[in-house]
């Protein structure tokens, strides 16, 4: 009998230590390359920084460059409030949307593939060098004056805002007009991969659901707030936190370039501490987002 | 009778005003998603007369191709396309290999912590790259392998490190730690998809005295397979995307992404200087430029549509 436990038991050690094994080059990241960065950059940020031949010097001074982020500097508090209200703007926006999309891409109708291929493009395309060309660039940007999205209504010398002012719509209209077509632009081209990660979420919905809501004769508005939108509140909730997680890190944000900027002027300290905030904040707002939504949501049973 | 008919022509004719807003709205958002790559496509094939025409809309009167000559010199065109095909794919090797191990092994095991070490993971995501560049700059100029070096060090009196900068080896290692593009991401999803398969392969396995590993390679990974393409397709569209990692570490820049993110500072430089003066022209060399960059991508896209959209079905995040 006592052998027979004790067998079980380091079966059960041997799995868990390969388990463990199977984790460990992960760990090993983890630990040695971003927690060290970690503890680095929050060395940095409450030090003085002097860049020698040997390295970096530096001098501990306390949480003033903290202090400093929230005194002194006209800019930093304002562009995190503003990030942060573009974000309560634009992610209940772009799910709603997204979601619409991926309801529409989700009937059968011809030339859904190519439909659906097209949609996809934006990920593909989209996070790299287009964005930051049209945007950074200075030759572009005072052509194009800082948005893609205006490049729709002038390209060169043909300007649709001019036709529908000469045609003689008052200019608070076509402001409203090319303000509206601006952000479809913009809302089309972020959402990207939530629209397919939407379109995966309601096809795992099995339709026996809908066939027995049929027979008890539900209209369709009825069947998607009663179906369709519970069934799928766990991936609203990926989508919801991996839009907050790209709003918040993508390299078009302010507060991003902003700390980005300061640490190529060398001023590490400064950049360091700005991160940390700003990090510090996305956390709690993510951490919150979560356990405020996961009370609610319904998960099924396998 | 007469009211079945009825019926019926309310139904298609339904169907029928259904189908066509549907088809308008649709055409319409494909062609905003589409309009900056047409819009590419015109520019580059324009003479420089033919922007300040206002009679050319999308379609150019001298239709010309020496703008992609001017292309290719101007960002060194086909070595940096070698590179950027060679880092994609060989960081995104070793960043998927890495990251399903991980996720098997959070999904099959228990071991101490792991649902600490799992929050771990999940952090990892959301650090702002800015945050860890500069240290992580210092940690590549004297890389000591993890510790060892330092160790080593102790004993020989100096710390035996390794210059990484400027070599592709500082976007290799942190694949290879895990600690890649979005890898945090990878691992999450590997884990989803291992924890939906059933145990009892696992335990069949074990009856027929497969060992840890014969079952991992041998059972888990052929049913991961839709897992595996689908993190390997984002992983290497957002390495070939990805120009600040590039940026950083390397003098140059030595993959597309790069070159393009610098293409203002390229053309303000002296050989171009009478490309940067005028923004005009430079727009048009931008667009050029941008396309050749984008091409690459859309053609694997193209060929590979099919397994992006499916593969995420089936991938298990969903799950």
């Amino acid at each position: 009998m006592k052998t027979l436990i004790r067998k079980k038991m380091s079966y059960e050690t041997k799995k868990s230590f390969a388990g463990f094994l199977f984790i460990l080059p992960w760990l090993l990241g983890f630990v040695f390359i971003i927690v060290r960065a970690l503890i680095n950059s929050a060395a940095y940020s409450v030090s003085e920084t002097t860049i020698t031949p040997g390295g970096m010097k530096l001098e501990f001074i306390g949480i003033e460059y903290y202090i400093k982020a929230f005194r002194s500097d006209i800019s930093f508090p304002r562009m995190l409030l503003s990030s942060i209200t573009d974000l309560i703007y634009t992610a209940p926006i772009v799910l709603a949307f997204s979601l619409f999309i991926a309801v529409i891409l989700n009937q059968n109708f011809k030339g859904r593939t190519i439909a659906r291929a097209i949609f996809f493009i934006p990920v593909i395309v989209g996070s790299g060098g287009i964005i930051l060309s049209y945007m950074n660039d200075d030759v572009s940007s005072s052509l194009i004056s800082g948005s893609r999205s205006a490049m729709l209504f002038s390209s060169g010398s043909f300007s649709m805002t001019t036709v529908l002012l000469e045609a003689g719509l008052s200019a608070d209209i076509v402001n409203i007009i090319s303000s509206a077509i601006s952000n479809i632009f913009d809302l089309t081209w972020k959402s990207g991969l939530q629209i397919v990660l939407f379109i995966a979420g309601l096809q795992s919905v099995s339709s026996q659901l809908y066939e027995a809501a049929d027979v008890e004769g539900a209209s369709a508005w009825e069947k998607f707030w009663k179906i369709t939108f519970p069934m799928i509140m766990p991936i609203l909730m990926v989508n919801l936190i991996y839009t907050i997680i790209e709003n918040f890190t993508d390299y078009s944000n302010e507060v991003m370039k902003y700390v980005v900027n300061i640490g190529r002027d060398l001023d590490f300290s400064y950049s360091s501490a700005l991160s940390w905030i700003y990090f510090v904040i996305i956390g709690t707002i993510i951490g919150s987002v979560y356990y405020i939504i996961n009370r609610k949501i319904t998960y099924t049973v396998k | 009778m007469n009211d079945r008919k009825k019926q019926i022509l309310i139904n298609k004719s339904r169907n029928f005003t259904v189908g066509t807003v549907r088809a308008i709205f649709l055409v319409s958002m494909c062609f905003i998603i589409l309009y900056p790559i047409l819009y590419m496509l015109s520019m580059s094939f324009r003479t420089v007369d033919d922007i300040f025409d206002p009679t050319v809309i999308w379609i150019p009167k001298n239709f010309v191709t020496t703008n992609f000559q001017k292309v290719f010199e101007m960002i060194d065109y086909f070595p940096r396309l070698f590179n950027s095909i060679k880092i994609s794919l060989i960081a995104t090797i070793i960043n998927v290999i890495m990251c399903a191990f991980a996720g098997y092994g959070f999904a099959r095991f228990d071991f101490k912590c792991k649902s600490l070490l799992f929050g771990c993971v999940l952090f990892s995501i959301i650090i702002p790259p800015s945050s860890i560049s500069i240290p992580m700059y210092m940690g590549y100029k004297s890389f000591d392998f993890l510790g060892i070096g330092t160790l080593i060090g102790l004993f020989v009196g100096r710390p035996l490190t390794v210059n990484l900068l400027n070599t592709e080896f500082t976007l290799y290692v942190p694949a290879l730690l895990g600690a890649g593009i979005k890898s945090g991401l990878f691992i999450y999803i590997f884990r989803q998809f291992f924890r939906n398969l059933p145990k009892e392969l696992e335990d069949a396995a074990c009856i027929d005295g497969c060992s840890i590993l014969r079952t991992y390679f041998g059972i888990m990974v052929p049913n991961a397979s839709a897992s595996f393409i689908s993190c390997f397709l984002f992983s290497f569209v957002w390495y070939w995307n990805d120009y600040s990692t590039v940026t950083m570490y390397f003098n140059e820049p030595i993959t597309l992404s790069a070159s393009l993110s610098m293409i203002g500072t390229i053309m303000k430089g002296s050989t171009y200087a009478e490309i940067g003066s005028n923004p005009y022209i430079a727009l048009l060399y931008t667009q050029c430029a941008c396309l050749l960059c984008i091409i690459p991508l859309l053609i694997m896209y193209v060929f590979l549509q099919r397994f992006f959209t499916e593969s995420i079905e089936s991938s298990g995040i969903v799950g």
